[in-house]
């Protein structure tokens, strides 16, 4: 059985994926007689629309690391993905299967990297698109980020961010802790 | 269907318009298992004015006040705000889990050149760290943070 419609991180839901239809009716107009036991019409298309709602800006991926650019050490502390989280961290240059990887480019500057598309939970497979992220440096120093969507591959949809880190004068910094907050949209 | 009367569980099945056929079923479940990984957990916004306090407080636990986390002015341009252990976060259902933080973000509200920062020392707290990047020194003003 294949659902219908296509993974959330595609923005191409529509609420009839879920179940919806504008003409949505209880079987011969019997509305609910018990709520404890009976789901109604209503109530679905009211679930659908809000699950659409929902899915169209929830984000593709957050993810936390900690750099450090002299040591060429990249540590990614924990990853929230659409297709699975890791609260167990992982050395950025050799991502488990499914979390993205980091590179260091140099001083305050680093490319996060996915997959060119990924599986839903039932194999139905679609590419990803990064279309809007933020980038924010953690810690108690003053410190901002910036960041640049990324089409390695040339195939039209960008699947990295790169990432730049300064202190407040604007220097790069070498020693930081960035999360990203990533949102995808139509792949190409 | 079974007819008019359509105690759960619900089977799967019918037409469009009467019914729930298992590939809607399935790919409502997929999208909404993939949006709770990623949507975040709360968004807190902080004023200064008239004093410290939570201004608006919009949780996967609660929207208000009841739900708001605690905070503390931890020093110039900090804010501590923590959720607490023992108010396990409770479901519309009753069900209990405690508030664990890996992610956060914070951007200060109004015109000003100012930075906000955010450090996790623990599973339950954020801290704040407001700079004016023109002088380099801690100033006190309201934010947004978000957490995951």
């Amino acid at each position: 059985m294949t659902p219908t419609g296509l993974p959330a991180w595609v923005r191409a839901m529509s609420h009839e994926d879920y179940g919806g239809h504008l003409e949505k009716r209880n079987f011969q107009s019997q509305g609910v007689v018990n709520p404890r036991t009976d789901v109604g019409a209503e109530a679905l298309c009211r679930m659908a629309a809000d699950l659409e709602a929902a899915a169209r800006t929830a984000p593709w991926c957050v993810l936390r690391m900690t750099v450090d650019t002299v040591a060429g050490d990249v540590t990614v502390q924990s990853v929230n993905q659409m297709t699975g989280t890791r609260s167990a961290p992982y050395d950025g240059t050799q991502p488990p299967g499914g979390f993205p990887s980091v590179a260091i480019n140099g001083a305050g500057d680093v490319t996060v990297t996915w997959d060119a598309e990924y599986p839903d939970a039932y194999g139905v497979t679609a590419p990803v698109n990064i279309t809007h992220a933020i980038a924010s440096i953690g810690g108690n120093a003053a410190a901002f980020a910036a960041w640049e969507a990324v089409d390695g591959d040339a195939d039209g949809s960008a699947e990295a961010v790169r990432a730049y880190a300064f202190d407040a004068t604007g220097t790069p910094l070498d020693d930081f802790e960035l999360t990203l907050t990533v949102h995808t949209g139509p792949g190409v | 269907m079974l007819g008019g009367f359509a105690p759960l569980p619900i089977r799967l099945g019918g037409t469009d318009r009467e019914g729930w056929t298992a590939a809607q079923h399935a790919r409502a479940a997929d999208h909404l298992a993939a949006i709770v990984r990623t949507l975040p957990f709360a968004w807190v916004r902080v004023e200064r004015s008239p004093s410290l306090r939570v201004a608006a407080y919009c949780g996967m636990d609660g929207i208000g006040a009841p739900f708001a986390p605690h905070i503390i002015a931890s020093g110039a341009g900090e804010v501590t705000v923590w959720w607490e252990w023992a108010r396990e976060t409770l479901d519309a259902y009753g069900q209990h889990e405690p508030v664990t933080i890996r992610h956060a973000t914070a951007n200060i509200i109004g015109p000003l050149p100012i930075v906000a920062n955010v450090a996790l020392p623990s599973a339950s707290r954020a801290v704040v760290t407001t700079t004016d990047v023109t002088s380099g020194d801690p100033v006190n003003v309201p934010f947004t943070l978000v957490v995951y």
